[in-house]
Parts: structure tokens; sequence; C-alpha cells
């Protein structure tokens, strides 16, 4: 193509387009009407929430429009969106009652959520702080009340339990295995459970919080006549007395 | 001295092994149902050589099925006697097949006797009567017989005629038996069986036997929970004395009472069963447990709060501490009385692990008496006086049972047999009642003669059965 046939064209548009938005003017009648129905559907607005945010996003179009100088579509889009505004007030005052239930209950819902939620997070940071400072069982040796290296780092995170705990007494329940005389197994019970008392006075807990009951070998927690369930049963239990 | 004795049985005792090892009997030991691998039992059948040639085991397929186990050293001469079916002169009855299996289960439980089976009788008993002149000895003696026990059963309503006689078939004579039974009451002839059973027991002993004596014991429950139970010492009669939804263990017969240790009010309190009443004797804090009767007085293991366990006499109902026997740092538990009530054995731990002692009555004069192994527990003191069964974990780890006298010298009864535990000695001193695990199923109440040789199940049903007391 030649130059002068480009450099015509391009006159001719620009031409054309001056001449087109001298010819108009916006259309401010249609887009103030418009605003003026979308703001008196806007306190409607949560009954017909769809059809009030077509209009309003018709209405913002339309505005648009007539900035950049296209009054035609500028006006179709305000028209409608009056039109869809007028629509959006109607639909809300037609089922304005029911609507508003609905709300209410969405709310309450809403607030629920929020309190489960809260107390969910309560929760998780409570389990956080037991999960930090709980009560550990103690294991012992066969026909033994030694506390080995292990127990005693075990006791330490109760002492920390019972100190942050001031007000709780526990219960030691003192275990053993199945093997051996049951009369026997009921002084072995007692005898562990006095070796952690002692242990846990020597720390400073007071030993009127700390009471001793045996159960001997009456209350396994694995059964079995297998090394590792005795190796279970013989324990300590911390158990907070009410 | 003691170590010398001690040393010689033990060369004695392993120079038999060794032997009994290489007899030619090994093969018969696969008719002992609950015998396990071990040379042990077949040991003993080898000594029971009953005269009339009968070679046969003990346990024979017409019998009830009770395992037996003969084991130990010495030489046990089983008489051979018959016992054919209760007659019922009268038409038959339903009492009379009690009467009969009741017989034979207890003489052969006595273990004193080999009951022959029934299907060596070449002829039938049935057609021979009750009498002296009724009976064709010879056709007894050639099946082997020694004693013969004839019965007859007749019932009328709820009275039974009961005619239980014991002939020695040598002689062609019937035994005079201090046994004056007759008509009973049908719920009474269960009663008059035990009787004459130990009548026969006095003719061929010198002793009566222990029939009809009582057990007290511990089963676990359904719930996984332990309750007390009493029965008499054959394993029948049972009864369940504690249905407290709680644990309850350690009975012991106080008198016609049965004292045990419950966890009802959440802590091991010593509780009193006396003619259906409970009553609580004993409920310091820590435990209050293993109550042992002499005479009226009750020794028990007391913990003061959980402090150390140690042994005292209290009062049997009030519980009030009269005197405290023992104060070691240790435990010191299990007490058991001496037959004079002079003495007491218990459990100490003052040696560095669990020990049989003696001491008198008053807590002095303590002495130790086991120096072998590492763990001897449960002392029962024999009425005869002389002993002392215990238990003892070997050092295989299993548990079996011991005698030890008062000079410490040790006698095994029982061994490769599952683990056997908590040793009571019946009324004379001739059979100890006990738990043992043997068979795999479980803890089950067994019976044998206080040398060990004859043991069998009490109660061969179930599992559960625990620490047994025998009444005296």
């Amino acid at each position: 193509m030649e130059r002068a046939t480009i450099r015509w064209m391009t006159f001719a548009c620009v031409t054309g387009l001056i001449l087109l938005a001298g010819c108009n003017k916006a259309p401010q009648q249609a887009l103030d009407d418009a605003s003026d129905a979308v703001q008196s559907a806007e306190s409607k607005s949560e009954c017909a929430k769809e059809k009030f945010a077509a209009a309003q996003r018709l209405l913002d179009e339309a505005k648009a429009h007539s900035k950049a100088g296209e009054y035609d579509k500028a006006e179709r889009k305000a028209k409608a969106a009056e039109r869809l505004a007028k629509e959006a007030r109607e639909t809300a005052e037609a089922n304005w009652e029911d609507c508003q239930k609905e709300l209410a209950e969405q709310r309450a819902e809403d607030r629920n959520g929020r309190q489960d939620d809260e107390r969910d997070r309560r929760d998780q940071s409570d389990r956080q702080e037991q999960e930090d400072l709980r009560l550990r069982t103690v294991h012992f040796g066969y026909d033994s009340a030694e506390l080995s290296e292990e127990a005693r780092d075990r006791l330490q995170e109760n002492v920390e339990w019972l100190r942050a705990n001031r007000d709780a007494s526990v219960v030691l329940e003192g275990h053993t295995d199945e093997r051996g005389s049951s009369q026997y197994n009921l002084a072995l019970g007692e005898q562990r459970a006095r070796a952690v008392r002692q242990y846990l006075s020597q720390l400073g807990i007071d030993t009127s919080r700390l009471n001793i009951l045996s159960y001997g070998e009456e209350k396994p927690v694995a059964h079995g006549s297998t090394k590792s369930a005795y190796r279970q049963n013989r324990r300590v239990e911390f158990v907070p007395k009410n | 001295m003691r170590v010398t004795s001690r040393t010689i049985w033990l060369v004695a005792s392993t120079c038999l092994a060794v032997l009994m090892a290489a007899a030619p009997a090994v093969a018969q030991q696969s008719s002992t149902q609950g015998a396990s691998s071990s040379s042990e039992s077949a040991e003993t059948e080898s000594t029971d050589e009953p005269r009339g040639g009968s070679s046969e085991a003990p346990t024979t397929p017409g019998s009830e099925g009770i395992d037996i186990d003969v084991s130990g050293k010495a030489k046990r001469t089983l008489t051979p006697m018959a016992i054919p079916d209760t007659l019922t002169p009268a038409g038959s009855n339903d009492v009379a097949a009690e009467v009969e299996s009741q017989l034979r289960r207890s003489l052969r439980l006595s273990g004193f006797f080999k009951i022959l089976p029934n299907d060596s009788f070449f002829f039938d008993p049935s057609e021979e009567g009750m009498g002296t002149t009724d009976i064709n000895f010879q056709d007894w003696f050639n099946v082997g017989a020694q004693a013969l026990i004839k019965s007859a059963v007749r019932v009328e309503g709820d009275e039974v005629d009961l005619d239980l006689r014991l002939y020695e078939v040598d002689s062609g004579t019937r035994v005079n038996l201090d046994w004056d039974g007759g008509r009973a009451k049908k719920g009474e002839v269960a009663g008059q069986v035990d009787s004459f059973v130990n009548a026969v027991l006095k003719h061929f002993t010198g002793t009566t036997g222990p029939f009809g004596t009582r057990i007290t014991y511990v089963k676990r429950d359904d719930n996984g929970l332990k309750q007390i139970f009493t029965a008499q010492m054959d394993g029948s009669n049972r009864r369940q004395i504690t249905d407290n939804g709680a644990i309850n263990l350690l009975p012991s017969w106080g008198g016609d009472s049965v004292y045990y240790t419950s966890y009802r009010d959440q802590n091991p309190d010593l509780w009193r069963w006396n003619n259906g009443e409970h009553s609580k004797v004993s409920s310091r804090s820590g435990q209050n447990s293993g109550a042992a009767w002499c005479d009226g007085q009750v020794a028990v293991t007391l913990s003061m709060g959980g402090q150390n366990a140690d042994i005292y006499l209290i009062d049997p109902t009030s519980g009030k501490v009269q005197k405290r026997l023992t104060d070691s740092w240790a435990i010191d538990t299990s007490p058991t009385w001496s037959p004079d009530c002079s003495k007491l054995a218990f459990v100490s731990g003052r040696a560095g692990s669990p020990q049989i002692y003696v001491m008198n009555a008053d807590g002095s004069g303590v002495r130790r008496l086991t120096f072998e192994g590492t763990y001897n527990t449960s002392p029962n003191w024999s009425p005869k006086g002389e002993e002392i069964a215990f238990t003892a974990r070997d050092r295989f780890n299993r548990f079996d049972i011991f005698l030890v006298n008062l000079e410490g010298d040790l006698t095994r009864l029982t061994q490769d047999q599952g683990n056997n535990e908590t040793p009571s000695f019946g009324p004379n001193g001739r059979y100890i009642v006990f738990s043992s695990d043997r068979g795999g199923q479980g803890n089950r109440l067994w019976l044998m003669t206080a040398d060990g040789e004859v043991q069998e199940p009490i109660t061969p049903d179930g599992s559960g059965f625990t620490d047994p007391d025998w009444q005296h």
C-alpha cells in the first residue's frame, strides 16, 4: 500500500471519529436515572444480590463508555442498568420476609462457625500445652524398683506437670508383670511407687500430693506372656486424683 | 553340714536322672496326656510295677480322661484296684453312675491305687452280687486286682440306700472299714462316698484321706476380674463367694472363714467371708493382704500407706494391730504358720532377692532357709511340721514347687511341666494343691501327693485358676 493512501485513511478515520463524537453528547439523563435506580435498590440489595450486582456492573460500564465518548453504548447500558436495578428492588421487596429469615439463620450459623473455629483453636493450644506437660508412665526392670536414667528423665517431665498444677494430687499406681507370686508382686508394685515418690520428693514435690496404690500383677496394660508385654506392665502410672 | 547334705542330694538325683534317661520305659510316656517332653514322666512309669503283670499306664481309655502325671524319684507302688459298675438291684437310677465315677476318680486322685480298666474284666461283674460268697475272687485275681470295691445303690424317692464294700482279693475277705454309710438323702451321697474313700485310704495307709475337705482359690471371671471361690479339694462343689465388680485375691482359710484381699473400696483391704457375710477386717492405706490363721491368731502383710511391706499380728475380726513382727528395709510378706503356731515362715527380700525365712511367733530368731535360686516365694508350712513347700524360679526361669526342711535341704516336686506355683498342703500334709499352666491351657489347679509322684488336675475345665489355699 502506498503511503499517501495510509495517510488519507488515517485522516478520514480521525475526522470521522471527531465528527461522530461531535454529533452526540453524553447521555447524562440516562446515566442519572440508572444511578438513582441503583441507589434506591441498594438498601434491598441483599435480597436480590445477583440482579443488583448486575445492575451496578452495567452502570459502571455505562459510565466508562460515556467517559470514552462512546455515548450510544453508554446510553444503552445505562438504561439496562436502570431496568435491572428496578427489577432487583422489586424482586427483593417481593420475598423480603423469607429472605430476611434466611439471612438471620445464615448469620447465626456463621457466628457459631466462628465460635467453633475459635474453640478449636483454643483446644489445640490446650492440647499443645498438655503435650508439653503430661503425666508419663515410668517402667522398671525385672524384679526391680530401681529408677533407670530414662525413668528419671520422664519423671522430670511429671515434675513440670506437678509444678504447673499446684493443686493437683496424683496416685502413683505401681504394677508388675504377671510372673511370680501375686502377693510378692503386690509389695513390689508398692516398692516401685515408693521409689518414684522418693525421687519426686527429692525434686521438691510435697509427698502429701503423692499417694501410693499397688495393683501388683492384677492390672496389666499388655496381655500375653511375652517379654514386650512384661516390659510394658512393669510400671508406675500417674493418675490425677479428684 | 547343710551344704554337704545338699551336695549329696544333688549328686544322687543327677545320677538317678542319667540312669532313668537311659531306661527303656521311655516309650510309655506318650500315655500321659498332660506330660511334656521330658524324661521325668517316663522315669516313674518304670517304677510302677503292680502285681498281676499288668504294666498299663494308670490312665485308661475307659476313664474320664483326667491327666495323670507321675514324676519323682522314690518308688511308689500303686495297688491295683477293681471298681466295677455300681449295681442297681431295684432298677436303674441316676445315682449309681455318679457313685461309680466318684469312687474311681477319688481313688485314682488319692495316688495310692491303679484303677483297672473296666474293659479288662473278661466276665460280667454286673451278674455278681455284693456278698463274700457271691464273689468269684479267682476272676478278680486273674484280672490283676488286689483290692475290689463293690457298690450298690437303691433309690426310694429322695432317700438312697448306699452299699459300699471293700474286699481284699488275695484273702477273699471283706475289710471292716471305719465307715457306717447306709441310708442317705440324695444330696448327701457324694459326702458319703467321700468318707468311704477316706476310710479305704485309712485302711491301706493308716491315715484318713482328704476327701470332702475344702479349698479356696482365685478364678478370673469373664470381665477379667478375679473372684474368690471355694470348692472341695477334688474340684467339686464350687461356690463363688465374691461378686463385687472388683479385683479380689489371696484367699486363705481362717477356721470356717475365708480371708481375702479386695479392691472393692479402691484400696487392697483385707476382708473376711463368714457364713455368707462379708466384713472388712483391715483397711489401712496400702496393702492389707495374705492373712495366715493359726488357732485364732492372724498374721498379715501391711504396708501402712504404701510404706514398706511388713508382717504384723492383727485381731482376727477387728483388724487391730497386736504386734509388728518384722521391720526390715526390704519386702517382708507371705507369712505361714508352723502347725503348733510357734513359728512363721515368710518371704523377705532383705538379701536382695526374695527368699524363705523362718522366725518365732513373736518376730524373734529370724533365720534364712533358702540359699539357692534368686526368687523363692509363696511358702506353705506342712501340717506335719518338718517341711515348707514354696515356689522357686529355676535357672531356666521356670517356676516350680520345692520343699525345704528346717535344715535348708531341698526336694524338688515339679519339673519340666510348665510353671507350677503357690503350693498349699492339705490337712494331714500328705497332699498339696497348687496352680500349674502345664499343657498350655492356662492356669489350672492340680493336686499332687506331697512327694510329687502323682499329680492330677482338679479343675480340668477352663483356666485362670490360681492361689489355692487348703482348709485345715
